[in-house]
């Protein structure tokens, strides 16, 4: 009987969910983070050897519940949800908070459990996973401010997982499957219901525009390695769910473009360099959404592979902010400077972060952002591929420049910190080697990639135009800086669609409920005002020596029904 | 607030006392200088480049060097404005905001860099 329930092959989620069980009865803390380190390496060895195909398939209720799908596409998410996962436990090492621990865990395996989902049901389950264990990464903060954001964050999440799920419901209505393909159909025209929940549920948790507030408002309030997790897993699952299901959907195009221009404003006014650094990484996330739109070879590589690219220097940027964080006890840019004198490693690394963010030659983003804008260039989209080319810059400006400058150079804020611990030094060491061993050696990752990559990066023209974007762009800066046009940073917040349930909703409900209570005060002392008088009227009517009540309930019915003839009789005249 | 040139190197990392040319008024000159130079031979690269454009506007001598010098200080000037516009104080969503409190301390490590 239970023979039936051993798969063929183990899903890898189920370490990760065996180990976060197993984790608060270990005795001491070097085994817990030890456990935590060789989770990610183990599950990313089930993923490399894992052979293709559809696996640990079970019946449920009338339904074909697929655990392992496994091709090229969620090979390579798999893998790098893996690294990032080693990467944040190391870089964690020094945690003794077992609910950190755990949390990372359970958010790390249920977002690869996400990405080998062969059904929408699957996918549903692991995609609530990923919300309730990702905001105890916010909550760990342990202030009244990051429980107020955690039930923001937890709102909206599980918010997109309600929608998913109606739109699975609806969608399975309307004759489809569960199966988590392809689910364009004849284009948007044709789409049902429940195809446009699904894509609204994605586009929640890939921050599309207008949708996106939730990242920057929650991303900075984890705490110092809670936001460097965060940062790996949910937009890029979300990302993988559209490559799945809306490849070459237009409008995504349309949408990812917006998505790579809005962001840049917000991050360069920011003063919180780890929400400059969550604008930046919507920004990113607009790359991948337009690669998914163009929907080609090409660009379906490109948006693969400039996930995988990000999700390192994202992580790498983030763990370098923290690790100031970390030491000087703020992450402001105001209040930031000068720091690389006693923090030389770790301005180091936080500039290959910002090399490779900003895509120069020989550095991951350069070999990953560029298969998407040769298919945008390839399929046409002119305005399209200028937005990018815009972006790009401000990338620069806000990643590149705007992260290591304001917060290692720039004017000295007296600070002198002591270098990033060993596990901190660690990790983004060895983010920043795969930033960089990426970068130099781009068919490394070509090779993993959904389909074969006839794609060369490091042609000299390209190389030219590339270097001629960005060092224009740093020539810029320096001049505005130098010549004082480029705005120094000051302390204070900026206002986001945040405001809207932030500020005014809970002001208009106010307003409602203050009215309601003071409508209710009235007529509660009007009734008992005019109720005496109320009482006698109606007693004089219907009381034992009423008119009415004379004849009753004969007379009543009588003359109600003469009024109500009376009526008939006017309205018909007028 | 320490002055940035008085520290003495012993309180420094060595490596960060080491590049402490970087913020010499001199230093900082040359940094732009090189960089123009640099950006004036990228600019004639363009003649040998041997590019080959999507767009006919991609494919005009130095689209990119002037695309890129534009767009960064349309970018920054921008910024000026919309910080008037969307700008507020720190504690504009207080109390039970993050960016009003402090970063509690037990999640931290804080230390000066002569703390042992």
């Amino acid at each position: 009987m239970f023979e039936a329930l051993i798969p063929d092959v183990w899903p890898p989620v189920l370490i990760y969910i065996v180990a976060a069980v197993v984790l608060p009865f270990l005795p001491s803390h070097p085994q817990r983070a030890f456990l935590t380190l060789v989770v990610p390496l183990i599950g990313g060895w089930m993923i490399w050897t894992v052979p293709e195909g559809q696996h640990a398939v079970y019946p449920l209720m009338g339904f074909d519940l697929t655990l392992m799908r496994v091709d090229k596409l969620s090979v390579v998410f798999g893998l790098i949800f893996s690294i990032a996962a080693f990467l944040a436990a190391l870089y964690a090492w020094h945690v003794k908070d077992r609910t950190q621990q755990i949390a990372t865990l359970l958010y790390a395996g249920t977002a690869i459990g996400a990405v080998f989902a062969g059904d929408l049901i699957t996918l549903f389950i692991y995609w609530e996973g990923t919300a309730l264990a990702s905001v105890f990464l916010i909550w760990a903060r342990n202030t009244e401010g990051a429980y107020q954001t955690g039930m923001r964050y937890l709102i909206i999440q599980i918010g997109s997982g309600v929608i998913l799920l109606a739109g699975i419901a609806l969608h399975y209505q309307d004759g489809g499957s569960i199966a988590f393909d392809r689910l364009t159909g004849d284009g948007p025209g044709s789409w049902p219901i429940g195809t446009w929940l699904i894509l609204f549920s994605f586009g929640i948790k890939c921050a599309f525009p207008l949708m996106h507030n939730w990242l920057q408002d929650s991303y900075p309030a984890a705490t110092v390695t809670g936001t460097v997790t965060l940062s790996a897993f949910t937009t890029k699952m979300a990302v993988y769910c559209l490559a799945r299901a809306f490849p070459g959907t237009e409008m995504l195009i349309y949408v990812g473009a917006i998505m790579t221009l809005f962001p840049i404003f917000f991050a360069e006014i920011e003063n919180d360099l780890r929400r400059v650094l969550s604008y930046s990484l919507n920004n990113q996330l607009g790359f991948m959404v337009v690669g998914v739109g163009i929907g080609t070879e090409l660009s379906l590589n490109g948006t693969a592979a400039h996930a995988f690219c990000h999700i390192l220097y994202k992580a790498l940027l983030f763990m370098s902010v923290g690790a100031v964080l970390f030491r000087t006890g703020t992450s402001k840019a105001s209040e930031l400077g000068g720091l690389y004198r006693t923090m030389p490693w770790t301005t180091f690394f936080c500039i290959i972060g910002a090399a490779s963010i900003s895509a120069f030659p020989l550095f991951s983003g350069f070999i990953s952002k560029s298969l998407i804008m040769s298919a945008a260039g390839k399929e046409q989209y002119f305005f399209v591929w200028l937005a990018l080319v815009f972006a790009s810059a401000g990338v620069l400006s806000h990643s590149g420049i705007k992260i290591p400058y304001f917060a290692f150079f720039a004017h000295d804020s007296g600070k002198r910190p002591k270098e990033a611990p060993w596990n901190m030094m660690l990790a983004m060491a060895m983010t920043a080697f795969l930033c960089v061993f990426l970068g130099v050696f781009p068919s490394t990752l070509y090779g993993l990639l959904p389909y074969d990559v006839k794609y060369e990066p490091y042609t000299f023209a390209h190389v030219v135009e590339q270097l001629q974007l960005l060092v224009f762009a740093l020539l810029a800066f320096a001049l505005l800086m130098r010549y004082g046009f480029y705005p120094s940073e000051e302390k204070g917040i900026n206002l986001d669609t945040d405001w809207t349930y932030r500020r005014a909703i809970p002001a208009i409900v106010s307003i409602l409920l203050r009215e309601t209570g003071r409508f209710k005060t009235w007529l509660g002392a009007t009734v008992v005002r005019y109720l005496p008088s109320w009482q006698r009227g109606l007693y004089r009517h219907y009381g034992p020596d009423g008119l009415l009540g004379r004849q009753w309930p004969t007379g009543s019915m009588a003359f109600w029904t003469t009024v109500l003839l009376s009526g008939c009789l006017l309205s018909y005249y007028f | 607030m320490a002055d940035k040139l008085r520290d003495d190197p012993q309180d420094l990392h060595p490596l960060g006392a080491k590049l402490r040319w970087v913020e010499k008024d001199a230093n900082i000159v040359r940094m732009i200088t090189g960089l123009a130079i640099l950006c004036a031979i990228l600019f004639l690269l363009d003649f040998v480049a041997g590019r080959k454009p999507y767009f006919g506007l991609e494919g005009w001598f130095g689209f990119y060097a002037i695309y890129g010098f534009i767009a960064f200080s349309f970018i920054v000037i921008m910024t000026g404005y919309l910080k008037r516009l969307i700008g507020r104080r720190e504690d504009y969503y207080a109390p039970g905001a993050v960016d009003a409190e402090d970063y509690p301390s037990v999640g931290l490590d804080v230390k000066d860099h002569t703390d042992v």
